[in-house]
Formats: structure tokens, C-alpha cells, sequence
């Protein structure tokens, strides 16, 4: 029997020194780095309004105002809105604030048990209002332009609907909108999470909040790590070898780790309506989701709408973000593809030129 | 000075410490892998979010590749030698070793979910403490269904890596690394296959009712407990936060009414001071006082809305841009 490997020794013996001169550098290098040289979101932002456990942030320019209406970021309760400003040079934030645009962006803090009740309307019909009602009052304006982020995305579409005469435009990232369109595309690598939250039943939902009282991030992490399994299990030394002598890659590599590190619990009530109504029953491309004793019908949205979606989503897979396109009654609606993955968007170095100036140019011819 | 800072970042700072004690690279690599490891997950913030656990699910895998380099180095001596090298894979890849080094994540997860408190103290709690060790019991059984699945998987994957290494048609593999990444791609691809089968889904959902079941009956004993010894229940303290989040719903509904209100009698008035009519200022007060009744209902502890005032009117809102384009 023959086999594929043609081990030279000598070649094998090289392997483990270029192996473990790596290691030695790299060794160096982490001992180097402390863990104050890992920062993100540092772009400049003052605290401009508080409820609750909900921050709205305005950033200091970086530059003079192309667009005059500002724009509001809204990521979601799955992970933090600091991924869209991980690093200077991986960073959405700042790449629209080097182009003028005047940015807002909420942070929903981190929810506790104590938050198990808060449900999708109150981040949508009220947090995300409140913040909606500051931004316009301190400008003396009408409207703002919305920039959703996966789950944000869809609170800023749910809001969007719900107050058409409050948003000017509406950009989504990211965002699922029909929850069945995961096996769109027919990869297997793609929309296990709408599988793995189909496979359960309503009642399934209910007791596990009921247990936990919110969607703990661990779990969702673990769902999340299931979806690339080979990936999760070398990402501590195959991958961290690829970096691991270069201090750039390296500090790229922690910065995702810190990112990724920092998941809150999911406010548990929230938490069934995203799973239940959405991920299960599908309502929002329906027009069958109701907040407060509101329907949210995408046909109300008829302002110009920006979605950009990642072809290589697995978490959000295009057939999901670009149903957008058929549910909006906007007439003006535009699509940027982008070539990577779900966080990829925000944190690629082939996104950093794509994403940021794609959304001014759109926003230029919607100031 | 935290851990952190004195080591370097996740506490590679022991690593380096021992680049200087003179042993082999290998060992050096090796050991201060594993230091590094569990450095890493004592103090990453990742492994806080696991409470910890994490550390034990990665220790197999950390031992793992230790051994794959040791078998790697052995497979290239035997190469030279042209002797079998089959053994030598199936020890470098051996499925039975990834699977425990994969205990996955999601059964980790659920595990640290049910970690709660000894209840040696309560077994007077009879009925409730039976029922909780069956629930326990089922459990188990839950998690050994689904760890018999996703080792017939790592099987599997290692049989398909067998295959691919031995098709004499496909590109020969000349060093350690693309040897591993044709292992790592095959397994990816069989672990993805392997969630998307109903009978994974089924064990992953029993594994998960059963996990929630025996936590909500751990939660019948703790409050029977505390019941006991006049200490609020976990379900009393969630009654309680549904009574505030309720409470601070109608808050900001009627803040809202509030702002309506005002912003209507601020247009009225504008009107009508503009027409010279003065009945504006005696509806000012009746509806002041009405809101000031109402929100006066607001507990005091609770932050007040910073809400600006709506548009004034349909009317107001229509002159919006895009409502102009419709």
C-alpha cells in the first residue's frame, strides 16, 4: 500500500525548526504585548444619553461634514457594537468619520437577569426611540439616517417601519430578514443556526429563558463555535501559528479574541421573540411581527434603503439579508455584496476600502 | 500589578521564561504550549465567559498536539525507513483522542449552565432531590447518546482521511502541515455534515431538555430552601422585576403622551398667538395638571426619559423628504 506522504526527514526536521522559531518569536512577542495594548472601539465618542443600562455615544469628527444628516449605529443584543470599531485600521466608525459623515452609536450594555423582561419592543419602541428623539432634538432636525448591524439591523428595520417619518434612509448590514432562506444557497456550511433553532420546539424556548432568564452568551457563543468546528478547536494553535510571529496579525488575532470574549446575555424575553417569532415562525418577512400592538410592515419602509450583505455569511446567509429587497416598499433600493464573512464586513482588510466609502457614496447621493 | 500584566497578555511570560532553561525546542514547544494553554484560559477573558470550564476542554487538545508533532517526527523517520506508516497515522490522527479533545463547546456550555450549588445539606428535601437526580440521570444518558454520535463522526472523518491519504492520484503530502490541514478539512466538512442530521439535532435537543429540566428542578429545591428560611425565592425576585419592567413601560408611555401633549399646545398656541386668539393659555394648565396626575405615578427611583417632542402633527410629519417622494 502506497501513501500520499513523502516525508522527506531532513525536509520534516526543517519544518520543526521554522516551527519553533516561530513559537520563540512569538513567545517574545506576547510577552511583549500586555493586555493595555489590546484596546478596541477607541475611537474618540462622548456619552451624549443614558437609559437604563442603554449608552448613545456621539463620535468626535474626524473630519468636515460631507453628509448632513447624521447617522445612527445600531448593532445588536448578540455580541457588542464595538466590532464596527475594532482597530484603527479595521474600523467602520472611523472610516465614515474620515469621510465626514457625523456618527451616532448605542450601546445596549450588558443585560442581566434582572433584564429578562426587557422584550424587542423596548429596545425598538423605546430605547432605540429615545435615542432616535435625542439625536433629532440636539439637531434641531426631522429625521436621521439609520445603520443597522445583524440584529440591529432588524431593530432599526422594526423602527424604520414603525416611525417612517423619523428615518431619512435606512442602511442594514448583515441582517436576516426571512429567517428560511438559509438553504438559499444550498451550503451546508451556512444557517445552522436556523436549523439548530428550528430543531427545537416553542416550548423548548420558553423553559430554557425560564431557567436561565435570558439567552446566556456562553450558549450562544457555543452555537456559534459549532458552526465552524475545526476552526474552533485549532483556532488556539494551528491558526495562532499562522500570527503568532507578527506582531500586526497577532494583535489582530487578540483584538477578535477580545471582541469575541465580550458576548452578553441575550434579556431573555427578547431572546424568545428572536428565536420564536423570528428565527421559527418567520414573522418579519411576513408582515406578521407586532411590537407594542404595532405590525411592522416592511411595505412601510419607502425611504431610499442600503442593505449590504457577505456572500460568505454562515451565520447570516445572503438568501436571508437580500429577501430585503422584495419586502421594502422603497422604491430606491441599492445592495453592496461584499467577498467575506459575517464579521468579516466590518473587520477584513479587504472590506476596510469597499464597506466604508460604499456607504458615503450612497450617502452623498442621500444627504 | 495583575497576573495579566506581569506574564505579557494571557500570560505568555512563563512561556518565554522557559526559552532560556536550555532544554530542546521540541520540549520547550511542548511544554510551554500546555503552560501557555492553561495560562491562556486562566486569565483570557474568553475563559471568563466559560467560568472557567473551558480550560478542561482544551487541555485534551493541547496534549493532542504535543502528540501529533512526536508521531509527526516519528512518521518521517519511518518514511526514511520505508516502513508501514498506518499505525503511525492512526496514532497522529487518532479519532478517539479528537473527539475527547472536541468535547464540544455546546455540551461545555450547557454543562456550566447546571453547575449550581451542593445540596448535601438538603436531602430532608427528599421528593424534590429524587426527582432531580433522575432528571440528572436522564441527562446523562442524554449526553452519552450525543457523545456516540459525534464520535461515530470523528470515526468517520478519520476513515475518509485514510482514503484520501491513500489516492495515489492526488498530490503528494510533503510536510506536517498540509498533512494536518487535509485532516483538519476533512473533519470540518464531516462535523458540519454531522450537525445538520435530524438524529444529531434530536440528541442536541434532548441534551439541552434535559439540562433546562434539571435546572428548573434545581430551582424547586433552592426556593424550597429559601422558603424555608425567609429568604426571597428566585421566582418571587422575578415577579418582582416584571412588576419594574411594567411599571417603567407605562413610564415611558405616558412620558410620551406627555411629550405629545406639550408639543400640541406649543403648536396650538403658536396659532393661535399668531390669529390673536388667547384661549390657548386655558387649555395649558387642565392639560398640565392632567400629566403632571399621571406621571406623577412614576417611581421615584426610576431614570426619566430624555425624549424630545414628536412632530407636532400628522401634518408636521408629512413634510418629511420621503414622504414627499411617496
Amino acid at each position: 500500500m502506497s501513501y500520499r506522504i513523502q516525508v522527506d526527514p531532513q525536509e520534516a526536521v526543517k519544518e520543526f525548526a521554522e516551527f519553533n522559531r516561530k513559537i520563540m518569536n512569538g513567545a517574545e512577542l506576547l510577552n511583549r504585548i500586555k493586555d493595555q495594548d489590546v484596546k478596541i472601539a477607541t475611537t474618540p465618542k462622548r456619552e451624549v444619553f443614558r437609559q437604563d443600562k442603554t449608552v448613545l455615544y456621539h463620535y468626535e469628527p474626524l473630519a468636515k461634514k460631507t453628509v448632513k444628516t447624521p447617522v445612527l449605529v445600531a448593532y445588536g443584543l448578540i455580541g457588542r457594537y464595538t466590532m464596527a470599531d475594532l482597530q484603527e485600521d479595521r474600523s467602520l466608525i472611523r472610516n465614515l468619520l474620515n469621510q465626514g459623515i457625523d456618527l451616532y452609536a448605542v450601546d445596549w450594555g450588558n443585560p442581566s437577569r434582572a433584564d429578562r423582561w426587557l422584550t424587542i419592543d423596548d429596545y425598538v419602541d423605546g430605547y432605540l426611540n429615545e435615542c432616535v428623539e435625542f439625536i433629532c432634538k440636539e439637531h434641531g432636525i426631522d429625521q436621521i439616517t439609520m445603520l443597522g448591524i445583524c440584529e440591529g439591523g432588524v431593530f432599526t428595520l422594526c423602527y424604520t417601519a414603525l416611525y417612517p417619518h423619523r428615518v431619512k434612509n435606512l442602511i442594514t448590514t448583515i441582517t436576516p430578514v426571512d429567517f428560511h432562506a438559509d438553504q438559499e444557497d444550498g451550503r451546508t456550511d451556512h444557517g445552522f443556526i436556523n436549523l439548530w433553532t428550528r430543531s427545537l420546539t416553542p416550548e423548548d424556548i420558553d423553559r430554557m429563558v425560564e431557567a436561565n432568564g435570558n439567552l446566556p452568551g456562553e450558549l450562544i457563543s457555543s452555537v456559534f463555535q459549532m458552526m465552524t468546528p475545526m476552526a474552533t478547536l485549532t483556532k488556539y494553535n494551528l491558526g495562532m501559528l499562522d500570527v503568532i510571529d507578527d506582531e500586526g496579525k497577532l494583535l489582530n488575532f487578540l483584538r477578535m479574541e477580545k471582541w469575541l470574549s465580550d458576548r452578553p446575555h441575550h434579556p431573555g424575553e427578547a431572546g424568545k421573540q428572536w428565536l420564536k417569532e423570528l428565527y421559527q415562525d418567520n414573522k418579519l418577512v411576513k408582515n406578521e411581527f407586532v411590537l407594542g400592538s404595532r405590525k411592522v410592515n416592511l411595505k412601510d419602509v419607502k425611504m431610499p434603503v442600503l442593505n449590504v450583505y457577505a456572500k460568505e455569511d454562515h451565520i447570516v446567509p445572503p438568501g436571508c439579508s437580500r429577501a430585503l429587497a422584495k419586502c421594502v416598499g422603497s422604491k430606491d433600493y441599492s445592495e453592496i455584496s461584499l467577498s467575506s464573512g459575517h464579521v468579516g464586513v466590518f473587520v477584513s482588510g479587504k472590506s476596510q476600502g469597499i464597506l466604508g466609502s460604499g456607504i458615503v457614496k450612497w450617502l452623498k447621493d442621500h444627504p | 500589578m495583575s497576573e495579566t500584566d506581569q506574564n505579557g497578555f494571557f500570560g505568555f511570560g512563563k512561556f518565554a521564561e522557559g526559552m532560556s532553561g536550555g532544554n530542546t525546542l521540541l520540549k520547550l514547544w511542548m511544554d510551554g504550549q500546555q503552560s501557555a494553554f492553561q495560562s491562556m484560559l486562566a486569565t483570557a477573558p474568553a475563559s471568563a465567559a466559560f467560568g472557567g470550564e473551558q480550560g478542561q476542554t482544551l487541555q485534551p487538545l493541547s496534549d493532542l498536539w504535543k502528540s501529533s508533532m512526536e508521531k509527526w517526527l516519528t512518521l518521517a523517520q519511518q518514511q526514511a525507513g520505508a516502513l508501514p506508516i498506518e499505525d503511525t497515522l492512526s496514532k497522529l490522527f487518532d479519532p478517539t483522542q479528537w473527539v475527547k479533545a472536541s468535547q464540544d463547546p455546546f455540551h461545555n456550555a450547557i454543562e456550566q449552565l447546571n453547575a449550581g450549588p451542593s445540596f448535601d445539606a438538603l436531602w430532608t428535601l427528599d421528593k424534590k432531590m429524587l426527582r432531580a437526580q433522575q432528571l440528572r440521570l436522564e441527562h446523562e444518558r442524554n449526553i452519552a447518546n450525543y457523545h456516540a454520535i459525534v464520535r461515530a463522526n470523528w470515526k468517520k472523518a478519520y476513515d475518509l482521511f485514510l482514503d484520501e491519504i491513500k489516492n495515489e492520484k492526488a498530490a503528494p503530502l510533503k510536510s506536517w502541515r498540509e498533512t494536518t490541514n487535509l485532516w483538519v478539512k476533512i473533519a470540518n466538512q464531516v462535523l458540519i455534515d454531522m450537525h445538520r442530521t435530524p438524529e444529531f439535532l434530536e440528541t442536541q435537543r434532548n441534551m439541552t431538555r434535559s439540562a433546562t429540566d434539571y435546572r428548573l428542578q434545581e430551582r424547586e429545591i433552592v426556593e424550597a430552601f429559601c422558603e424555608a428560611h425567609h429568604i426571597p425565592t428566585r421566582t418571587e425576585v422575578d415577579e418582582v422585576q416584571h412588576t419594574v419592567h411594567d411599571l417603567r413601560r407605562q413610564v415611558r408611555q405616558l412620558q410620551r403622551l406627555l411629550n405629545e401633549l406639550q408639543a400640541e399646545l406649543q403648536a396650538k398656541q403658536t396659532s393661535r398667538s399668531t390669529s390673536g386668539s388667547t384661549t390657548g393659555s386655558a387649555v395649558k394648565p387642565a392639560i398640565k395638571k392632567a400629566v403632571s396626575k399621571a406621571v406623577v405615578k412614576k417611581p421615584a427611583s426610576l431614570p426619566t426619559t430624555k425624549a424630545a417632542a414628536k412632530p407636532a402633527s400628522k401634518k408636521a410629519s408629512k413634510k418629511t423628504p420621503s414622504t414627499k417622494k411617496r
